[in-house]
Parts: structure tokens; C-alpha cells; sequence
């Protein structure tokens, strides 16, 4: 063992020293931590809860505007809006996918756990729009695709009675057939006012008297439901009259 | 004196018709033009309805075993679509919110 001149000194200016550099490395690391989420009264609690906050907004946001933008590819397809009506639907979707997209960009940015609180409260509130647009649109664009099937249909009994109409002077029993093809266009012709009459109910409907006109959407998706069977039991009585034709 | 003044009273006279004939007609054109507006207003704000459907007329054209199977197949193939669609059409009546808790 050997004592240095000054020793405990010298030991007590390092330690000293190397505390300094021990804090400012601390101090340097901790910066960019409280940059990323800087609010006022933040720990490690409050950050996790910003982070859970922002990741589940966004989801829902997404989740909407996938959704929404699905719903204007399907007014495009529409045949049974006039022009005005369909643009008149576009412009609604397109204003509410803008607004969402605004408050995407805004809770990706936010910084403080007040603004995003705020904000988060805007998609709660703008919610009614979605649950609306969601059924409405998607039930106006069910009953146009019903429609042109219940068309389709329509043509065929055209030249299944002319099969009929041939197998009867050709002597065959036709009785049962020709009633079923009478059953056949009392459905399709069914089917077409249950679809027209669903277009009708939900196209005035407006986010403002939502929830309250959620009945009326229950409404035309019944109408929907007997449309459909309508078709299935019209195209059950084809496949018999078919079997009449062809003499099994 | 007296023709003068007979003058001048025939003169004041088709004035005053010819007045009276500007003013009768503008009169007439203002009316004709305030009823046509009110014939129009009640048109621009009725709502327009959905649009008609035209009805399909059935034809018998091509009515052979094989063109009535084809397009049964394709009424089946939009059947079986509409199905799949009325899935979407309760997902969007029973659609929930997100869950936007801070917990």
C-alpha cells in the first residue's frame, strides 16, 4: 500500500467529477422520452395511457374510413338514384371521410393529453353519422342489386312460357306448370315493390334522428328478407316448370 | 281659341291613354311573370323520388335448353351474392363503436 500526496483529495474531485457525468448522461437520455409525450403531468402511467388512447383512435378511424370508402364504391354502382341523388349521398360519405381523415392527421400529432381527449370525444360523437351511413347505403345498394336479379328473372319467364306455350300444342298437361309461372311473376313482382319500398324508407333517413330511426332500418331489412325469398321460392317454381318442359 | 284648346284636350287625351296603355302592360307582364314564378317554386323544392324502375318486358328470344340453363345459373350466382350481402346489411345495423377508453 502506498499513499499518494493528496490522495482522498484527489478521490474526492472524481467522485465528484463522475457523478456530474453520471447525471448529464441521465439527464440526456431522459430528454427525448418526455419529448415524445410531453405532458404536463406525465410518468410512465400517463404515457402508456396517451399511447393506448391514440392507438385505439386510429384503429376506429381506420376502421371507419375503410368502411365509408366502400360505401361510395357501392352509391357509384347504384341504378335506381337519379344523378342528383346519388351525388347528393356521395357528398354526405366524401364530407365525413374528409372530416375523419382531419382528425386522424390531428390525434397523430397531438402531443398533450387534454387535446386528445377532446378529440377522441369527436369520434365518439361523429359516430351516429357512421352507424347510419353504414346500413343505409349498404341496404339502398341490397335492394338495386335485388332489383336487377328480380329483372333477370323476368326475361327467363319470358322464354320459359314459350317453351310452355309450345309444349302445350304439342299436347302435354301444362296446367300445373302455367300456375306455377303465374306464382313465379306475383313473386318477382313482389320481390321488385319490397326492394322499391326499402329504397324509399331509408333514403330521407338523416344522422339526426339516428338512433331513433334505426327502426326503420329493421324495417326495410325485413322488406329485404321476403324480397329474397320472394326470388328463391320464384326461382324454385322455374326449376319445376323446366322439368314440365323437358318431360321429366 | 277654341280649336287650340280642342287641340290641346285631344293631345292630353292619347297622353293619357298612351300612359295608360305603358302602365296596363307592364302591369300585365309583371303579373304573368310573379304567377310563373310561383308555378315553378313548389317544383324546385318537391323532393325527387327515387327513380322509376322501367318495367322488363319478358322475351321469348333464344329459349333453348341450353341459353335457360345459363341464366339460371346466373340468377343462382346473384341469389347465392345477395345472401353473402345481407350479412352486410346487419353487421351495419348492429355495428358497435370502437373501444376508444383510456383503460
Amino acid at each position: 500500500m502506498y499513499m499518494i500526496k493528496g490522495g482522498p483529495m484527489i478521490i474526492k474531485k472524481h467522485y465528484i467529477v463522475g457523478s456530474f457525468m453520471v447525471l448529464s448522461l441521465f439527464v440526456s437520455s431522459a430528454v427525448p422520452v418526455f419529448a415524445q409525450v410531453p405532458t404536463s403531468t406525465l410518468g410512465v402511467k400517463a404515457a402508456g395511457a396517451v399511447d393506448r388512447l391514440k392507438n385505439r383512435a386510429a384503429a376506429e378511424l381506420t376502421r371507419r374510413l375503410t368502411a365509408l370508402n366502400n360505401l361510395v364504391t357501392r352509391i357509384n354502382a347504384l341504378k335506381r338514384l337519379t344523378g342528383d341523388q346519388k351525388t347528393n349521398l356521395t357528398s354526405q360519405v366524401q364530407t365525413e371521410i374528409t372530416d375523419l381523415t382531419t382528425l386522424q392527421t390531428k390525434i397523430a400529432g397531438d402531443t398533450d393529453i387534454a387535446t386528445l381527449r377532446t378529440d377522441v370525444q369527436s369520434i365518439i360523437k361523429s359516430y351516429r353519422i357512421f352507424a347510419l351511413f353504414m346500413p343505409k347505403i349498404t341496404i339502398i345498394s341490397h335492394a338495386d342489386n335485388l332489383i336487377d336479379t328480380a329483372n333477370l328473372m323476368t326475361q327467363i319467364s319470358g322464354k320459359l312460357q314459350a317453351r310452355l306455350d309450345a309444349a302445350k300444342l304439342a299436347g302435354k298437361d301444362t296446367t300445373a306448370a302455367q300456375a306455377l309461372m303465374t306464382d313465379r311473376a306475383a313473386k318477382i313482382a313482389d320481390a321488385i315493390t319490397q326492394a322499391q319500398n326499402a329504397i324509399n324508407a331509408v333514403l330521407p333517413l338523416t344522422p339526426d334522428g339516428y338512433p331513433g330511426n334505426k327502426t326503420t332500418l329493421q324495417s326495410a331489412r325485413t322488406m329485404l328478407m321476403t324480397a329474397r325469398q320472394d326470388l328463391k321460392t320464384a326461382e324454385h317454381n322455374a326449376t319445376q316448370v323446366r322439368q314440365t318442359i323437358k318431360g321429366k | 281659341m277654341k280649336n287650340t284648346q280642342k287641340g290641346l284636350g285631344a293631345i292630353a287625351i292619347v297622353i293619357i291613354l298612351a300612359l295608360m296603355a305603358v302602365l296596363g302592360g307592364a302591369a300585365v307582364y309583371k303579373m304573368r311573370n310573379n304567377s310563373s314564378v310561383s308555378v315553378s317554386t313548389p317544383t324546385s323544392q318537391s323532393t325527387v323520388p327515387a327513380a322509376t324502375e322501367t318495367p322488363v318486358v319478358a322475351t321469348a328470344k333464344d329459349s333453348s335448353d341450353a341459353v335457360i340453363d345459363q341464366d339460371s345459373a346466373a340468377v343462382n350466382a346473384k341469389l347465392s351474392a345477395l345472401d353473402k350481402d345481407s350479412a352486410n346489411i346487419d353487421a351495419g345495423i348492429n355495428d358497435q363503436q370502437g373501444n376508444l377508453s383510456e383503460q
